[in-house]
């Protein structure tokens, strides 16, 4: 049997201080490891407030003053260092409180009409996967229903103080899109959904099968809430990382808590629902990540199992995936998500069609089709083509170049399993 | 006191609460305003929400703080009106008072007593914002 390489693990990632710190943050057991090197990365104001920004930038602010809090318990240099960061901890755990009141108010009020909508997202979240609400921060209530229940929801959530916008914005989205989007005057906004990811979708995660499988989670004093299954929660979590295409590490925070807070989680099960809704590479790649960032335990042998090609997985891995979703390269680089998209398709005829949406400019972020936009001239398509091929011939000649130069770039390796 | 017998209850169409790190945040989402206590303030929303009568929230406070009956009933007094001002309570009904809950005794020493403030605030939508600023001690101020 082959000897496998030894696994790089993210230390040997080139990370910068503040993009070291926020890992050693965001792992479920920031606080209890000795010996790290937190009070070193955190020993100067501009270090802390680099940090303070990459944690808002990956929408993990809440976590990383969780895990700060903690490791400051056991150390009296980090607490002296963190004091600024953590003065915020009490303002984020009162926004953490409102959101919970308001989305525990908007719960009691739908039940009250007979609907029982399933509650999604970081709304769900804080409250299943995290061991504390605050270190889940979320902008939004995101709730789904069956599509014959959501205007009834909307009246009442309206009746309540929210607004739905014009008739013409109101169709518009019934239309073309996936939920209707409801804001407050005191700032919260509510998301109904009739399904998970917008109309042509190359991936098929339906809201019939979250809602088929869902948990009723019972809290004291606090009405009952309908989550996804702690299965169903990570497939949904990694088909909205197509949404911005990995650009944050927010998700893959999400997908470790869920996986570790699930004692009998049912791998088996993720692997055929991976399946049938065509989502195999893109759940590949976020369990992937999730492992190379956060440890997460992951079955041997599991992502291997996904339907990851290898032209596919060396594709992925040119990209240096661990450091790109740190630095948020897909927000910063148009082409990066054209070049994810064409490599997490689910199979080769798939791919050819994402190629196709992308020469003729219909490619979005979030859906493999834009209907509203006019196609493309040839012109411009000729354009967006010679771009994504100068990226893609730019990551193969790096890839050449650390091979000449036998460089040991954090990148190689990044799909190889930890002993 | 006026009423000492007068018992309380949030508006629960309205208002959402609770009570965390010993202050006590009163949301009013028709409103757009929050509120906070902490405290004397918080042990007192606390209170209403068992369903106290104002009598038995006074003797709550002589457990837990140090000084005078007559300052408790004149705070508490206050507190409640305010409280009924801002619209955040409603007089309980006495049929539908749910079985009063007893507050457990702190069992620790009687502290200080700082009378309760209700802290009121309208920019709630900023409270929200999931960008806030690297923290600057002390720059929250309440509008009342």
């Amino acid at each position: 049997m082959r000897t496998p390489r030894p696994l790089p693990d993210h230390s040997r990632i080139a990370l910068t201080p503040p993009a070291e710190a926020l890992l050693l943050l965001v792992r479920h057991d920031a606080g209890s490891r000795p010996g790290d090197r937190l009070p070193e990365l955190l020993a100067g104001e501009e270090a802390r407030s680099a940090l303070h920004s990459l944690a808002t930038r990956h929408g993990v602010l809440g976590t990383v003053l969780g895990g700060l809090h903690a490791a400051s318990l056991h150390d009296p240099v980090l607490a002296s260092h963190s004091r600024t960061l953590l003065a915020q901890r009490p303002l984020i755990r009162k926004q953490a409180a409102m959101w919970d009141l308001e989305r525990d108010r908007l719960l009691r009020l739908l039940d009250a009409r007979g609907l029982r909508p399933m509650t999604l997202k970081g709304a769900a979240l804080r409250v299943s996967a995290y061991a504390d609400s605050a270190q889940r921060n979320f902008g939004d209530v995101d709730l789904l229903l069956p599509e014959s229940d959501i205007d009834r929801a909307a009246s009442a959530l309206v009746a309540a103080g929210y607004d739905l916008g014009d008739q013409a914005a109101v169709a518009r989205y019934r239309r073309d899109h996936f939920h209707y989007r409801l804001t407050n005057p005191s700032g919260f906004q509510v998301e109904l959904h009739w399904a998970l990811l917008p109309p042509g979708s190359a991936m098929g995660l339906s809201p019939e099968r979250l809602l088929g499988r869902s948990l009723m989670l019972e809290r004291s004093g606090e009405p009952a809430m309908r989550i996804p299954s702690a299965e169903d929660m990570v497939l949904h979590l990694a088909s909205q990382e197509t949404e911005d295409w990995f650009s944050t590490i927010r998700r893959l925070v999400d997908i470790d808590r869920v996986v570790r807070a699930e004692a009998a989680f049912d791998w088996g099960y993720l692997r055929s629902a991976a399946t049938e809704c065509r989502m195999g590479p893109v759940l590949g790649f976020a369990l992937q990540l999730s492992r190379r960032l956060l440890a997460t335990p992951i079955p041997a042998d599991f992502i291997a199992g996904l339907g990851l090609s290898r032209a596919a997985r060396f594709h992925l891995e040119l990209l240096d995936p661990a450091r790109a979703v740190l630095t948020g390269y897909s927000r910063r680089r148009a082409t990066a998500p054209r070049y994810l998209a064409v490599w997490l398709s689910p199979d080769r005829s798939a791919r050819w069609r994402t190629l196709r949406d992308i020469a003729t400019d219909r490619f979005d972020s979030f859906t493999a089709r834009a209907p509203e936009r006019a196609v493309a001239t040839p012109l411009r398509g000729m354009v967006i083509l010679a771009k994504l091929a100068t990226f893609w011939i730019g990551l193969y000649l790096r890839r050449g170049v650390a091979v000449v130069l036998q460089s040991s770039l954090g990148h190689r390796g990044f799909w190889n399993e930890e002993r | 006191m006026r009423n000492p017998d007068l018992r309380l209850t949030p508006d629960s169409v309205n208002v959402a609460a609770k009570v965390i790190d010993g202050e006590a945040v009163i949301l009013d989402v028709t409103r757009g305003t929050y509120y906070s206590m902490d405290g004397a303030g918080a042990v007192v929303w606390t209170a209403i929400e068992q369903g106290h009568s104002l009598r038995e929230i006074v003797a709550i406070l002589e457990q837990r703080y140090e000084g005078s009956t007559p300052e408790f009933e004149r705070q508490v007094e206050d507190l409640a009106d305010r409280l009924q001002e801002e619209g955040l309570v409603l007089p309980a009904e006495g049929a539908g008072i749910a079985a009063v809950q007893p507050m457990p005794t702190s069992g620790a020493a009687r502290q200080p007593f700082i009378p309760p403030a209700l802290n009121k605030y309208t920019d709630m939508a900023d409270l929200l914002a999931l960008d806030p600023p690297m923290p600057v001690l002390g720059n929250f101020e309440p509008d009342a």
